[in-house]
């Protein structure tokens, strides 16, 4: 028997297209576009005046969004609620501003003197975006893993990597993943606050073009085993053939050729292709000069000579840039061509670029690519491409190495009076940008965490961090918008709206280029993104990631494949191994301090005795782990 | 000092905390007309664009997009304010 493998049997979409898969093709194929006057809100007075809304949909709620698409999927899979529900159904959930609007309501009461500021933060904390998957995970009973992923405009690409693990090692029956994003008066502000924005239309890889459309949406896809897919007799649209990952490590805004050529080979690699094998591109294409640019340069150095370069085309002409839910609709895109036998078009594509020399569909063409990639690239330079492979009966691929890990490092950091201050005296030689606490705590954090581990940047290091969310970045932003208006707010604060602002700080000031993967797990000690580090290292066989969680401080672990620790010398303070991911909606949170990850490791260095540790997140969450301390080599 | 002289000071000293920030070893005062702020200088387009809004925010003026994508050589910035606080805003 081969390998277990991930395929797509199930698609559900809420787009500026319309709603579900049959409305959102024809309107892909046709060239139609989703984009209008933005009607949800007031645009007098913004430089422009255009997105790409939803139009057909109330409430404008992304948990709403979400269970509208997970209910088209489980139909569309021919899968009933109760197939679904139970421990073996996985929810993996991307969004880059999670449930924006709500949020935004809870700060009109403090704007209007109804809720004292001291409040926000209890009132904000239902809204979290960590209340994304558990509140969808609990819609369907699903108890499976869940976890919501933060890492911006390349969110949905994650949540599908991780949809991938939980279906090929065999945690889950069923995934649930997708993204969501709505867009609201601050998202636009921010988006033209940095003339990111066109005017009237989105070219992507058109000279002339002028920016980004501001989109929203949902897609949620449906994946199961291939073979237990073929055995129900459901209709398979692809397989999900793997990921790739990778940091550009350079800029919160820009966006650079070298980091995404990364991610794509990384992509390649994990899904055991050849460049000449992919025969269709679902570009990040986000019409913006630079992004353009630098994502057709990194096509050139993957594909150098232009005749063997596929396709590539950006639906984001037709959709606007959806933001965390912009690679989970690109992954159906991506799916419905490879089952169709159709490459949806670039539409608004007047004029070739000379600086973005690829084929890129202007129109809808027949064809049978065997394998798609999809590529998606977040503020910050966290990249995530997913391939997806047609379904026909390929020979099942070979099982994954599973690689042991350990700890070579865990340090705990704060709470402090001034987490800023602290950071700044602790990197004084660095341009550490805007600080807000929880960015402050996790460069001090990483810090310490690297010298512990002696341990330098590079293409082989990453990080992945839990955060609850920038709520004091998000509230500075929205009372500046919302008391002084469009002008009022300043185009370097809008980065660290984002939850991905301190993982994608930490990459940069660090030179970590592995990955830079935030989630929302709101786990006490960021034990979700410690587990979510292990599975990635024990896939890739090699490399170290700082692991850890921000909250009233922060808690870090270097993690470490047991082979590169103990071929570098590493002092090694434990084994590390997830035991158990589950949800369990019921009952309160975990209130153990930040910081209780690090200390089970040191007790267990320590007292030389294995520990087994479990974590429980606000939101239902349930992380085991086990902690041994180092068998001598 | 004419008023010309006093807006060409302040930017000089917006842009060198920028420059400090990023522990650059440019000074404000080596700043000419014909400086550009991101190739002479270093400072990247996000960089220019914060400094674009603070200068909105502090004189009270806003540029248009044209002008605020265009911003690049000091001339070109202090006679774009300059030219925002004759025009009245």
């Amino acid at each position: 028997m081969g390998a277990r493998r991930a395929a797509v049997t199930g698609l559900g979409i809420v787009s500026a297209l319309g709603s579900g898969v049959e409305e959102f093709w024809s309107g892909l194929v046709e060239g139609r576009s989703g984009v209008a006057q933005i009607l949800s809100f007031d645009v007098s007075g913004w430089r422009t005046s255009r997105g790409a809304e939803v139009k057909d949909f109330s409430p404008r709620e992304t948990g709403a969004y979400l269970r509208q698409a997970a209910a088209q999927a489980l139909e569309d899979a021919r899968l009933s609620a109760s197939a679904v529900a139970g421990p073996r159904t996985a929810v993996f959930i991307g969004t880059t501003f999670g449930e924006c609007l709500g949020l935004n309501r809870v700060m009109d009461e403090v704007i209007a003197g109804r809720l004292p500021e001291a409040g926000l933060e209890e009132a904000a904390r239902p809204l979290l975006p960590a209340s994304l998957s558990a509140g969808l995970a609990r819609h369907l009973r699903a108890l499976g893993p869940q976890l919501t992923l933060t890492t911006a405009c390349a969110a949905g690409n994650t949540a599908l990597a991780a949809a991938q693990g939980a279906i090929e090692d065999g945690r889950a029956d069923f995934a649930l993943a997708g993204g969501v994003d709505l867009f609201s008066p601050a998202i636009f502000a921010g988006f033209n606050r940095l003339l990111a924005v066109a005017p009237e239309r989105c070219a992507p890889f058109s000279a002339g073009r002028l920016g980004l459309i501001p989109g929203e949406g949902c897609a949620v896809l449906l994946l199961e085993d291939f073979e237990a897919a073929r055995r129900r007799g459901a209709r398979v649209y692809a397989t999900l053939a793997g990921y790739g990952l990778g940091c550009d490590a350079r800029h919160a805004t820009a966006p650079d050729a070298e980091g995404i050529a990364r991610a794509i080979g990384d992509c390649l690699q994990d899904a055991g292709l050849r460049p000449q094998d992919v025969g269709y591109v679902n570009a990040h294409g986000t019409g913006t000069p630079a992004n353009d640019k630098a994502e057709a340069a990194a096509i050139g150095a993957v594909w150098p000579q232009a005749a063997s370069r596929p396709p590539v085309s950006s639906i984001k002409g037709a959709l606007g840039h959806a933001m965390g839910a912009a690679s989970a609709l690109e992954a159906a895109a991506c799916c419905l061509a490879l089952a169709r036998g159709v490459l949806p078009p670039t539409i608004n594509h007047v004029a070739g670029d000379p600086d973005c020399a690829l084929d890129c569909v202007p129109r809808a063409r027949q064809a049978r690519p065997r394998y798609a990639l999809s590529n998606a690239f977040a503020f910050g330079g966290g990249n995530c491409v997913t391939a997806f492979a047609a379904p026909e009966p390929a020979a099942a691929p070979a099982p994954r190495a599973c690689a042991g890990v350990v700890v070579t490092a865990a340090v705990a950091v704060g709470p402090a009076r001034d987490p800023e201050q602290e950071a700044r005296a602790a990197l004084p030689e660095r341009d550490l940008g805007l600080l807000d606490a929880p960015i402050a705590y996790a460069l001090s954090a990483a810090r310490l965490a690297l010298e512990q581990a002696h341990l330098a940047g590079g293409e082989r290091t990453g990080a992945v961090l839990e955060s609850s969310g920038e709520l004091a970045a998000q509230w500075r932003f929205y009372r500046d918008l919302a008391t002084g208006g469009p002008s009022a707010v300043e185009p370097a604060q809008f980065p660290n709206n984002l939850a991905n602002a301190a993982v994608s700080r930490v990459c940069i000031i660090f030179g970590l280029k592995l990955a830079a993967i935030s989630l929302a797990g709101a786990y006490p000690s960021g034990e979700g993104a410690a587990a979510f580090a292990w599975r990635l290292l024990r896939r890739r066989g090699s490399g170290a990631m700082l692991a850890g969680g921000v909250e009233a401080g922060a808690c870090l672990l270097v993690l470490e494949t047991e082979q590169d620790a103990r071929s570098r010398g590493a002092r090694i303070l434990a084994e590390f191994e997830v035991i158990e991911e589950s949800f369990a909606p019921e009952g309160a949170g975990d209130s153990s301090p930040c910081g209780c990850l690090a200390k089970a490791v040191r007790k267990v260095e320590e007292g030389g005795r294995p520990l087994d540790y479990a974590a429980r997140s606000r939101f239902g969450g349930i992380v085991r782990l086990r902690l041994k301390p180092p068998t001598s080599s | 000092m004419s008023r010309q002289d006093e807006v060409r000071e302040d930017l000089k000293r917006l842009i060198g905390e920028i420059l400090a920030r990023k522990r650059s070893p440019h000074k404000p005062q080596d700043i000419a007309d014909s400086t550009s702020l991101m190739r002479d200088l270093g400072i990247d387009s996000l960089d220019v664009l914060q400094l674009a809004a603070v200068v909105e925010k502090k004189y009270g003026i806003r540029f248009s997009e044209q002008e605020t994508r265009g911003l690049d050589e000091f001339g070109t910035l202090a006679s774009a304010v300059l030219r925002r606080l004759d025009a009245g805003g």
